[in-house]
């Protein structure tokens, strides 16, 4: 292989990442800039109608009924909330409170989930701490995480 | 204190104070990892909702912040390389890249393990996950076109216009996860009102901030070694070079 | 039984495999960056004295 070949090969390697990178990146930017939608953006007529798309929100209180490996739960952002209902595993960190993201589709007002994947936020303490916070009333900051 | 820039940036003089250097950054790299390794995987407690398992942090983040790290070096002693064609700076930018790219996939990967147990997947195609892929991808374009050249003039040129241009990806890796929803969580040691209130309990920071400065120095370490190789290579028919060399042989 | 199960007998329980991994996979990074760094050295090294012992 002469020297102009491998720089060839070189440049065209070159190319085809940033094209690459370029792509992706347009993927990020357009389809996935918001990586999900609220309760309220839903119910604001904002996520894709029709199609799959990703909720993001808290799951409810009191909401979480199993049934073998059928689960149902609300998702809310303290504003709107919707009913998902969704088969299969759950990530370790799914609990009441909880921020999650779900993938699915609207079907006559109940979302019928594909994925669900749990979301933590950017606070770490021993659980001792996280105990006598909660006595003292303050709140874990997952909600505000997820409302913005 | 110019004279004294222009001193260090003579390849001879950087060639022997570096071999000075090299100890002071490769013996408390292994001290502090150490020490960091012992306080993160033994003395820091669990978390209240991630469990064992957050103890990835103590090497994803220095890795992260590693991969932004290295890149503004290159891409700064690029630019300096660039405009008073200091041959110096360039060798510094070129030997970065490698290690760069290699702290940029360690994040990938160790991301991607801390990802499955707690979010639940490997990947999302989310603003902080996909602006750090492409971070990984520039540094790949900037190693082969660097290699493309056979002058190393025009090859710094070039890749040195590259590495400035892709600069632009740094800011959005940071505030990705401010500006975008992203299933990636914020910040919890840079942004401001951290500092009144810690998002992280000390115990669990401390460790953190050690492994960090560890692989600082580790990057110091690494740089400086190349880049001397790098020095030797580039001044090969100048007769300090031929007289070390010879020496060397001796030995 | 999953491969993160197989290795829970280890520290860390069912998040050992995923910890441990973690590690050391830096672990093997690092070293390789030593390693490779190494070997550059040697190698030019090599290649200088062959160019001074040829003239």
């Amino acid at each position: 292989m002469t020297k102009r070949q491998s720089r060839m090969i070189l440049v065209a390697i070159l190319v085809s990442g940033v094209s690459l990178a370029g792509y992706f990146g347009l993927k990020a930017f357009n389809e996935n800039l918001l990586y999900y939608f609220s309760p309220t953006d839903v119910v604001e007529g904002k996520a894709p109608q029709g199609k799959s798309f990703r909720l993001g929100g808290l799951v409810g209180m009191n909401s979480v009924k199993r049934d073998g490996i059928k689960v149902s739960f609300d998702v809310t952002d303290n504003a709107n909330t919707f009913t998902i209902k969704y088969e299969g595993i759950l990530p370790d960190l799914f609990r009441e409170g909880q921020g999650i993201i779900t993938t699915g589709s609207l079907v006559n007002g109940t979302f019928m989930a594909t994925e669900v994947l749990a979301k933590h936020d950017e606070n770490y303490m021993p659980p001792e701490v996280a105990e006598s916070l909660k006595k003292s009333g303050y709140q874990a900051s997952t909600s505000q995480s997820v409302e913005k | 204190m110019w004279k004294w820039i222009q001193a260090f940036a003579s390849p001879k003089i950087f060639y022997s104070i570096s071999a000075k250097i090299i100890p002071w950054l490769l013996y408390p790299f292994i001290i502090i990892t150490l020490v960091g390794l012992y306080w993160g995987l033994i003395i820091a407690p669990a978390d209240y909702q991630q469990g064992e398992s957050y103890r990835i942090m103590y090497v994803h983040v220095p890795a992260a912040w590693m991969s932004m790290f290295i890149y503004v070096v290159m891409a700064i002693s690029g630019g300096i390389g660039l405009i008073w064609q200091i041959k110096l700076a360039n060798i510094v930018a070129k030997v970065s890249a490698p290690i760069g790219a290699s702290f940029t996939l360690l994040a990938l990967i160790t991301g991607a393990v801390w990802g499955k147990p707690m979010w639940g997947t490997w990947w999302v195609w989310d603003a902080r996950l996909t602006s750090e892929l492409i971070l990984l991808f520039l540094y790949l374009a900037y190693i082969s076109l660097n290699n493309a050249f056979d002058n190393p003039k025009t090859a710094a040129k070039a890749s040195s216009i590259l590495a400035i241009v892709g600069l632009v990806n740094i800011p959005i890796i940071h505030y990705s996860v401010t500006w975008w929803n992203t299933l990636h969580q914020g910040a919890s040691v840079s942004s401001i009102e951290k500092i009144t209130q810690p998002a992280i309990h000390s115990d669990m920071l401390m460790p953190l901030l050690l492994m960090g400065i560890a692989f600082k120095l580790l990057y110091g370490t690494l740089m400086l070694m190349r880049a001397r190789d790098e020095v030797l290579i580039q001044e090969q028919n100048s007769g300090w070079v031929k007289k070390i060399i010879i020496m060397e042989e001796g030995r | 039984m999953t491969l993160a199960e197989y290795f829970s007998f280890l520290p860390y329980g069912k998040y050992a495999f995923y910890i441990w991994f973690s590690y050391l996979t830096t672990f093997v990074v690092i070293a390789v960056l030593f390693i490779r760094t190494k070997s550059i050295h040697k190698n030019i090294i090599k290649q200088l004295r062959l160019k001074y012992s040829r003239n």
